[in-house]
C-alpha cells in the first residue's frame, strides 16, 4: 500500500522522500538576490536613515538604535537637590 | 515698552484695568493691540493653529493613535495658551503696533502660562530631535518639520518677549501681601512688575473727616508694603461701589500710569546676576522675601522652584565649571555660592 502524501504536500514526491534541500537552497539564493537588487542597491545611497522611512533597512537600523540606547549617565537623569540654608535678612 | 502684561487677583478687575490702559494708550495716539488669554476666538483662525494641529496630529499618528481632527484639539490643555503666546509674539513683531497689552487673567493663570512658555520650547526641541521623531508619519515630512519649527519659533519669541515685558498687577487693598508674592514669583521668569493697581479702594476725603477709616489706613499700609518691597508705583482706583466702571473713567484715572509705562525702557537684562567673590562666584536671583524655594542641578542646568513654579535655567559659562557650595534666601533674593570644580579647572600657576 503506497503511503499518501500529507495534506499540505503539493509538490512532486518522486525526487525525494524528505525535505528538498536543493530547492530550499535555491529559494534562499533567490531571496538574497532579490534583497541585493531591491534593498541594498537603493540603501547604499541612504546616508541618514531618518530621511528614508520607506526603506526597510533604514527603518530596521533606526529600530535597532532605539532599542539599544547609549547608557545615560546617572547625573543626567535626575536633578540633584541642593540643601539650602534657612532664610536670612539681606 | 512694547509688551505690557496685565494680571492680578481673580475678580479684582484685571480686565477692566487692561481695557482702561489700552484706552489710555490709544488716547495718547499709540497703536494698541489687546489680547485676552480667556478669549480663544482668534486662536483657531491663526496659521499657528493649523501648524499645531498638523504637528500634533502627525505625532499622535506616529505614536500609533488614531488621527485627530482640529476640533478634538481645541480643548487640549495648554495649546490655546501656546497659540495665544504665538499671536502675542506676532503682534509685538508687527511694526505698525506700538503697544501690545496681554490680559493674562488671574495671577495663577499668568504663572501657569509663563511656566508653559518656558518649558515647551525645550520639550518640543527634544521631541523633534529624539528617537521618537523617526516615527513621525506625514505625507510631506519636510512641510511637517517646517510647521513644527514655526510653532517652536513663535513660542520662543513669546517667551523672550515676556522676559522683556513690563507687568502691571491688579488687586484689592486686602490682596497686597499676595501681590508681593506674585510679583516675586513672576521674577522667576524674568518678568518685572512695574506697577501695582489697587482697585476698589475706598475714597478718602481728607476735608470731610480728620480721621482715616480703618480700611483707608489698611490701604496706606499695604501700599507702603508693596513700595517697600519693590519700590514701584501703586495706583489706587476708587471704584469700590461700581460693579463695572466705564472704560473712559478707568482710562482717565490710569492716565498718569500710562505715561509712566510708556516712558519705561525695555527690560533687556535677565533678572539674575553673577559676581566674583573671595572663593568663587555668587549667583543672585531676585524673588521675594519669604519665597518657598528649592534648587536642583543637573549638569549645566539649574532648576529653580519657587512656590511650586519651576524654571530650568542654563548656567552661565563660568558657573558650568563650578560646584554649588551652598546658598539660600537672603532678603528678597536667592543667593547661591559657587566654587571652581577642581576636576575641570586648571591649576593657577
Amino acid at each position: 500500500m503506497s503511503e499518501k502524501p500529507p495534506w499540505w504536500f503539493s509538490g512532486d514526491d518522486s525526487a525525494s522522500k524528505g525535505f528538498d534541500l536543493g530547492g530550499l537552497a535555491s529559494g534562499a539564493q533567490q531571496m538574497i538576490e532579490w534583497a541585493r537588487d531591491s534593498l541594498l542597491t537603493n540603501h547604499q545611497s541612504h546616508t541618514d536613515p531618518a530621511e528614508h522611512q520607506q526603506c526597510v533597512l533604514c527603518r530596521a537600523m533606526q529600530l535597532f538604535q532605539q532599542s539599544t540606547p547609549e547608557p545615560t549617565p546617572a547625573d543626567e537623569v535626575a536633578f540633584e537637590w541642593i540643601e539650602l540654608d534657612p532664610p536670612k535678612d539681606a | 515698552m512694547e509688551l505690557l502684561l496685565v494680571s492680578g487677583i481673580g475678580g479684582s478687575g484685571v480686565s477692566s484695568v487692561a481695557r482702561g490702559l489700552a484706552r489710555g494708550f490709544r488716547d495718547a495716539g499709540l497703536s494698541t493691540a489687546e489680547v485676552n488669554s480667556a478669549v480663544s476666538a482668534p486662536v483657531e483662525s491663526s496659521s499657528l493653529w493649523s501648524d499645531a494641529v498638523d504637528t500634533f496630529g502627525a505625532w499622535l499618528q506616529g505614536l500609533g493613535a488614531a488621527s485627530m481632527s482640529a476640533d478634538e484639539l481645541v480643548g487640549l490643555g495648554g495649546l490655546n495658551e501656546l497659540i495665544t503666546g504665538g499671536l502675542v509674539a506676532e503682534a509685538v513683531a508687527n511694526p505698525n503696533i506700538d503697544v501690545v497689552i496681554w490680559d493674562m487673567g488671574s495671577t495663577r493663570e499668568a504663572l501657569r502660562i509663563l511656566q508653559l512658555l518656558d518649558t515647551v520650547p525645550m520639550l518640543l526641541d527634544r521631541l523633534l530631535t529624539g528617537p521618537a521623531a523617526a516615527q513621525l508619519s506625514a505625507p510631506e515630512p519636510a512641510a511637517l518639520i517646517a510647521a513644527w519649527y514655526r510653532l517652536v519659533n513663535h513660542v520662543v519669541a513669546a517667551r523672550d518677549d515676556i522676559r522683556a515685558a513690563t507687568c502691571v498687577l491688579v488687586g484689592e487693598p486686602r490682596d497686597a501681601l499676595e501681590l508681593v508674592a506674585v510679583a516675586g514669583g513672576l521674577r522667576l521668569y524674568d518678568c518685572v512688575t512695574s506697577a501695582v493697581v489697587l482697585n476698589k479702594v475706598e475714597e478718602f476725603d481728607s476735608s470731610a473727616s480728620k480721621k482715616m477709616s480703618k480700611s483707608s489706613r489698611q490701604v496706606a499700609q499695604e501700599a507702603a508694603l508693596i513700595d517697600q518691597e519693590f519700590g514701584i508705583p501703586v495706583v489706587r482706583l476708587p471704584f469700590r461701589n461700581i460693579r463695572a466702571p466705564k472704560v473712559s473713567k478707568t482710562a482717565t484715572r490710569l492716565r498718569p500710569l500710562c505715561k509712566l509705562l510708556r516712558d519705561l525702557p525695555t527690560n533687556s537684562s535677565p533678572g539674575w546676576s553673577v559676581s566674583a567673590v573671595k572663593k568663587g562666584y555668587s549667583f543672585t536671583f531676585p524673588l521675594y522675601r519669604g519665597a518657598d524655594v528649592r534648587v536642583g542641578r543637573r549638569g549645566d542646568s539649574l532648576l529653580l522652584v519657587c512656590d511650586g513654579h519651576r524654571r530650568q535655567l542654563e548656567l552661565p559659562a563660568v558657573l558650568k565649571r563650578c560646584l554649588i557650595t551652598g546658598g539660600g534666601m537672603k532678603g528678597t533674593s536667592l543667593v547661591l555660592g559657587f566654587a571652581p570644580d577642581p576636576k575641570v579647572w586648571r591649576d593657577t600657576p
